[in-house]
């Protein structure tokens, strides 16, 4: 499970978060959750990565779940229709 | 009516304080209940994005927002004098990104005034995960918005995004 340590996730980090999870998913081919509690502003680039994330482990016949969205993350999520295509759990037991 | 002037720097060490400071501005200006609630949720989103926007795109040192609530509509207008977008005037109505989720239009209003619409396209059972595009940041506020304009004002060589929220007058706007 990765637990995205950040209160704003934003284009400070999202290069980052981006390589460290396609670098994990390649290392250990296994499903990742991805603890997003912390976070209270999101912004596109991190969505961005997000997304990019989720192609990279789909084209590798594994997948990704996010789990802890605050209300805002989820809306926002929703807002653009990403609930449609992430897995998204309340808790990392609902999760496994 | 209540309105104010943000000038920001263009930093991502600012960003977040940038947000912040906008927010509590209108929050203090709208009343606590789920209308208004909502209001600022989408405001939230629609400041972090133009602020990004200006962060990657705008070329500047800075950036300036104004805020304009009033009884029906709550206004966010992003004003920065970087370069200009470049206008097509080949067709009214151009395709900016288009996934399965989503097709996001630039609508040419004007010589210089481009409307934002987005239309929401049919999911197949089968998803294209890989056609989903990776910029959201046009579409967040597009839809976040009742109404998103990018205006050019050659004289001043200023470009302004305004993105426009419609709010229940009678259950969202505090008397000021």
């Amino acid at each position: 499970m990765i637990d995205v340590d950040v209160s704003e996730a934003n284009l400070d980090n999202s290069a980052a978060f981006k390589s460290e999870v396609v670098a994990l998913l390649d290392k250990h081919r296994k499903t990742v959750i991805i603890d997003l509690g912390k976070i209270e502003y999101i912004d596109s680039s991190f969505l961005g990565a997000l997304v990019a994330v989720l192609k990279h482990a789909l084209a590798a016949k594994l997948d990704i779940k996010l789990i802890n969205l605050k209300k805002d993350v989820y809306d926002l999520l929703l807002l653009i229709r990403l609930d449609r295509v992430f897995k998204i759990y309340n808790s990392y037991n609902e999760a496994i | 009516m209540a309105k104010q002037q943000f000038e920001f720097l263009n930093s991502v060490d600012h960003l977040t304080a940038a947000i912040k400071q906008t927010l509590h501005f209108i929050a203090t200006n709208l009343p606590d209940n789920p209308a208004a609630k909502q209001a600022i949720f989408k405001a939230k989103v629609i400041i972090t994005e133009l602020l990004t926007n200006s962060l990657k795109h705008s070329g500047t040192g800075s950036t300036l927002i104004d805020v304009v609530i009033n009884r029906n509509k709550l206004e966010i207008i992003k004003i920065d004098f970087g370069a200009p977008l470049v206008l097509t005037h080949t067709t009214r109505k151009l395709p900016i990104t288009n996934d399965v989720l989503h097709t996001l239009y630039a609508i040419q209003k004007t010589q210089n005034k481009i409307q934002f619409i987005c239309e929401e396209n049919n999911l197949d059972d089968v998803m294209a995960i890989d056609d989903i595009v990776e910029h959201f940041g046009l579409l967040i506020i597009t839809k976040a918005a009742d109404n998103f304009t990018y205006i050019y004002e050659p004289e001043a060589k200023a470009n302004k995004f305004k993105a426009t929220l419609k709010i229940d007058g009678d259950k969202a706007y505090k008397s000021l």
